[in-house]
């Protein structure tokens, strides 16, 4: 009986303290009332400051915690956020239990999710092969991403500051940054011509240096139409970080891009986007890391022997590296390359002197003397027929050709547009000069053979026709045409004058060699053309004195 | 004298005032008055006329030994052009008939025998042709090429100046030189050194003188000149230079008034214009 009382008695006991000392719920309005020491809340509240309160979100008053929303953005540590090219860019975020998203900028809980205000979550983001990966991480602001990240491809979020941290209003966030960091070297400040023409060997350079992983190697390419394009001969540099030059020589004309590659241990960097690939290639850091060249064949140039040359105009012309004679048999050029070649005098230009191609500009001479902005007064080829009337033996003719009049003893003047060829001369003198009033054509050649000695001057326009290759003698005009082909650089071949060609204007050469690596035009100075016609084709200088 | 006796009657006259004079004592007096007024007018008008008619005499002397003298100078410069064309005139007065009150002689010469020569004033871009060999005009042919040691002067003052040479050798090679001490032409290589100072050839004052350019069997040497104008001075470093053209001296002396006048000239031999020598286009 006394055990039965006693169990009766223990159950009693047994029912009121589990009265006494239920948990309460929640909703038992016991959140945010004091609590002793040890703590007298029921869980999961937490007495915090004297008060129970949601140990997730500790300011809210009815222990309620708000959602809150993760987002953020992906993007090359050091770059623009968010990344707008891939592999950074698309690469996925995963919130553990609530799906991943390979969106930039992304969110998680921003309406399709929702993000339990008082849980924690676990964010990750995949990484590219060959990048490591780390994060910035703010709490209801945007503004923490300008400090270094913390490296990292993972993170837990932290309810409680969500909840509270930087809050003002509205939502609550968390702004996650992914700072992906390729492990690559870098190339920058890529230089060399943009212009280059077909066959010359040029050299571009650029610094290679370690970045994010030390260089293993550099190479450059040059682009066309497919990835990598042609790779380039290094000829200078490395090894290691520095600057390094290759060389290349372009075989056909076009539009190309050439950059630079900066390879390391587990990625390597391309300096054309076109040209990056996948992971582990990537684009290089720069600046500058690769140009745009323009391959074109060369245009039309002159060629001098043994004078000097007053240009009007400018001194521009481009010439191909590797030239040749202006015929592979010519016996006054030796094929080197500069303007005035042989026994060079000066070159001067009335504007600007400026010869190409930028990577390689022909030099004036081997002497290279040169002067521009220079203005040589050539009123005498105007007067010089006034000259001869009042001071030299002339005489008027009335036709070239057979039976013509020419004489050698003096200026032969004749009226009215001339078309002269060597048939024009079978009667003629072997020395003489002839003064035109008028035009002058110069068809096919002329005195090829330098069997005379021939000054023809024009008070109007002197034309080579486009047939003429060889013309012997001196030429003088107030302005020269030589003729060529149509299409231009259709013509097959250039003009060469032994003697002397001068004119007092900018002179039109239409003449276009198919192979510009030979000279349209090749003037050889031939002081016998002088010498022999020397009183007719000089002046006098006079000393008066009255001495008594 | 007489004035005075006649001024001390006036006077005497004044100093007696009221005093009574025989009236024809006063005719008299009056008469002489008018007298020595017309001598001294007549004096006046004398001395006018003498001296005018010295001074007219003078002056037609003088325009007379103008007129003599530019007809002198006219009649020797005849003999230059004459010289010019026939080489030696030995009568200038045989000429023409305007000419027939002159004597004097005309000739001209294209020897040379000095180891320098000095050029006509240049202007810029101007060139002068140098004759290194024996010049036949009439034949237009060379002979004798030059062979030694040119020394060039130029610059007068202080205009820089740079000159290019262009020799032309007896077989037609052609050499040039660049002598620019001013940096005027950008140059790599290839300058003839040129020194600056005060350098004296033949009582002209040079700024710029080159080292000896060594030149061998030479025809021509062409001078180009640019920026500035300038003289250019040859030295042949004792080698006598050749002829560079003719002088022609001449003498015209007019008969009876023996006004004489002497004219010189210098011709050069043909100058290539550098107009017609620079490759241009």
């Amino acid at each position: 009986m006394k055990r039965v009382q006693f169990i009766f008695v223990f159950l009693f006991l047994t029912l009121i303290t589990f009265f006494l000392f239920k948990e309460p719920a929640l909703s038992d309005h016991t959140c945010y009332t004091s609590c002793g020491t040890p703590s007298s809340c029921p869980s999961p509240l937490v007495c915090s400051s004297g008060l129970c309160k949601n140990p997730s979100c500790l300011t809210q008053t009815d222990c309620t915690c708000d959602p809150y929303i993760i987002q953020g953005k992906k993007g090359k540590n050091g770059g623009s956020f968010p990344d707008s090219d891939p592999p950074f860019s698309n690469q996925t975020v995963t919130v553990t239990g609530q799906g991943n998203s390979s969106a930039n900028p992304y969110s998680f809980g921003d309406g399709t999710t929702t993000l339990l205000g008082d849980q924690n979550y676990d964010v990750s983001v995949s990484a590219p092969s060959g990048s490591n990966v780390g994060y910035t991480l703010c709490y209801n602001k945007t503004d923490c991403h300008g400090t270094p990240p913390t490296s990292g491809a993972s993170i837990t979020t932290d309810s409680n500051r969500a909840d509270s941290e930087n809050y003002v209003s509205g939502n609550h966030y968390v702004d996650l940054y992914w700072h992906f960091t390729p492990q690559t070297a870098n190339c920058k400040n890529l230089t060399g011509p943009t212009t280059v023409f077909v066959g010359d060997q040029v050299n571009y350079q650029a610094d290679y240096e370690n970045e994010n992983a030390s260089l293993t190697n550099a190479l450059m390419y040059s682009y066309s139409s497919s990835c990598p394009g042609s790779s380039l001969s290094n000829v200078s540099g490395g090894p290691g970080p520095g600057i390094y030059s290759f060389s290349w020589t372009p075989s056909a004309t076009g539009s190309y891009t050439v950059y630079c590659e900066a390879d390391a241990a587990s990625a390597n960097c391309f300096g054309y986007q076109t040209c990056v690939g996948s992971p582990p290639n990537y684009s290089c850091t720069g600046p500058t890391t690769s140009a745009t060249v323009t391959v074109s064949n060369p245009g039309p140039w002159y060629k001098l022997k043994n004078t000097s040359l007053y240009k009007n105009g400018n001194i521009d012309i481009n010439v191909a590296q590797n030239i040749n004679k202006f015929t592979d048999g010519d016996s006054d050029d030796d094929g080197t390359r500069y303007i005035i070649i042989g026994n060079s005098g000066t070159a001067t230009a009335q504007n600007t002197f400026s010869p190409g191609p930028p990577y390689n500009p022909i030099s004036a001479s081997g002497n290279n003397w040169y002067n521009n902005t220079y203005s040589f007064s050539q009123l005498f080829i105007s007067n010089f027929s006034s000259y001869v009337r009042s001071r030299k033996q002339s005489v008027d003719i009335v036709a070239l050709g057979t039976g013509s009049s020419l004489e050698s003893s003096k200026v032969n003047f004749i009226s009215g547009d001339q078309t002269i060829t060597d048939a024009n001369l079978t009667d003629a003198p072997t020395a003489f000069v002839l003064i035109v009033s008028g035009n002058v054509t110069v068809n096919n050649n002329l005195n090829s053979s330098s069997a005379r000695q021939i000054t023809i001057i024009a008070t109007g326009q002197l034309t080579f026709s486009k047939t003429t290759q060889y013309a012997n003698g001196i030429f003088i005009a107030p302005s020269i045409v030589i003729d060529g082909e149509t299409p231009p650089g259709s013509d097959t071949i250039g003009l060469k004058i032994k003697g002397n060609l001068i004119s007092s204007s900018t002179s039109t050469s239409n003449r276009n060699r198919t192979d510009n690596s030979r000279p349209s035009l090749f003037v050889v100075l031939d002081p016998d053309q002088y010498l022999s016609l020397l009183p007719l084709l000089s002046v006098s200088k006079y000393d008066w004195q009255q001495t008594q | 004298m007489t004035g005075n006796k006649h001024n001390k009657n006036i006077k005497n006259q004044i100093s007696r005032p009221g005093g009574d004079r025989p009236l024809g004592g006063k005719v008299k007096n009056r008469s002489g008055q008018v007298l020595l007024i017309v001598i001294m007018l007549l004096a006046t008008a004398l001395t006018i006329a003498l001296s005018t008619s010295f001074r007219s005499t003078t002056e037609t002397q003088v325009t007379k030994l103008e007129e003599e003298s530019q007809k002198a100078l006219a009649a020797a410069e005849a003999g230059i052009e004459a010289a010019l064309k026939q080489g030696t005139i030995t009568n200038i007065g045989a000429l023409s008939a305007d000419l027939s009150g002159y004597s004097g002689a005309a000739t001209c010469d294209t020897s040379y025998n000095k180891t320098y020569f000095i050029s006509p004033l240049l202007q810029k871009d101007e060139q002068y042709t140098f004759y290194f060999a024996d010049y036949d005009a009439g034949l237009n042919s060379f002979s004798n090429y030059w062979s030694g040691n040119l020394t060039v002067y130029f610059m007068l003052g202080s205009d820089p100046v740079a000159l290019e040479l262009t020799t032309i050798g007896s077989s037609g090679t052609i050499t040039h030189y660049l002598l620019d001490p001013d940096n005027l032409i950008h140059a790599d290589s290839g300058k003839t050194s040129v020194t600056s100072g005060n350098y004296s050839l033949n009582g002209v004052t040079f700024s710029r003188q080159s080292t000896p350019i060594s030149l061998s069997n030479t025809k021509l040497v062409i001078a180009r000149v640019f920026s500035s104008s300038t003289k250019i001075g040859l030295d042949g470093g004792g080698t006598i230079l050749k002829s560079q053209g003719k002088t022609c001296d001449s003498e015209a002396v007019a008969s009876g008034t023996n006004v004489t006048k002497k004219v010189t000239l210098f011709q050069s031999y043909p100058q290539i214009p550098a107009e017609f020598f620079v490759t241009s286009f």
